[in-house]
């Protein structure tokens, strides 16, 4: 699944390290989100988005037709 | 049995936590040494007292699972001492272990793993049936026992979740 994480990330200016540390993962987990490998669960995908401040939806794209009704 | 698996599986939030379930793993690993203990007596006692069965392989692979064990739990048993006194450490396995990218991955493992022992068991079983009724039965009740243990757990969580 395609997300922002990088960007927002980027645009913060925080390492991988600190955003894994932040939401309690490890920086493996947020190397594999980013390059969008691996799906985060519900409650990781709302603590990055409290973290950056945004809604899920803004942080996740979700554009294909599975992930949709 | 479910309880101890729950131990090892239970999602903490803080290190404090944490140390409280490394804690309950050491006593574990302190049982473990025990049953390795009792696993080279038994193959002692079997050399000296019991003679029962092939004497020199049978005492051979008891002794070494029993000293594997006892190995195994001491290294266990220092490497999370280690981890108890060390904050950065206790913070990098806290997160390592409770990472649920790192957990998925191991029920996954677990879940192909678990289907390879089921298929080999069963083409070891219909192979091994042409050359020893033994080693059929041994195999057949690997496939049953998988199979209602799969049906019986797969139950259980339908409860549970």
């Amino acid at each position: 699944m395609e997300n922002k994480i990088q960007e927002l990330r980027k645009l913060h200016k925080v390492t991988q390290n600190e955003l894994a540390d932040a939401v309690d993962v490890t920086r493996q987990t947020i190397i594999s989100l980013e390059s969008g490998k691996y799906n985060a669960s519900l409650v990781l995908a709302h603590k990055i988005a409290q973290y950056f401040n945004v809604t899920i939806e803004e942080l996740f794209i979700f554009d294909k037709e599975e992930e949709n009704i | 049995m479910i309880c101890l698996f729950n131990e090892f599986g239970k999602k903490v939030k803080s290190n404090e936590e944490f140390a409280l379930i490394l804690q309950k793993r050491i006593r574990i690993f302190y049982w473990l040494i025990t049953a390795g203990g009792i696993t080279a007596a038994i193959a002692l006692c079997n050399e000296l007292f019991w003679h029962i069965g092939e004497n020199s392989w049978l005492n051979g692979v008891y002794t070494g699972v029993g000293s594997g064990l006892i190995f195994a739990a001491i290294i266990s048993i220092i490497k999370n001492k280690k981890v108890l006194k060390d904050e950065a450490l206790l913070k990098e396995e806290r997160l390592r272990t409770q990472d649920e990218r790192n957990r998925t991955i191991s029920a996954k493992a677990m879940q192909s793993a678990t289907f390879a022992l089921f298929i080999l068991s069963y083409i070891a079983l219909l192979i091994g049936g042409f050359f020893s009724r033994t080693i059929f039965y041994c195999f057949w009740w690997i496939v049953i026992i998988f199979t209602f243990s799969y049906l019986i757990f797969r139950k259980y969580y339908s409860y549970k979740i």
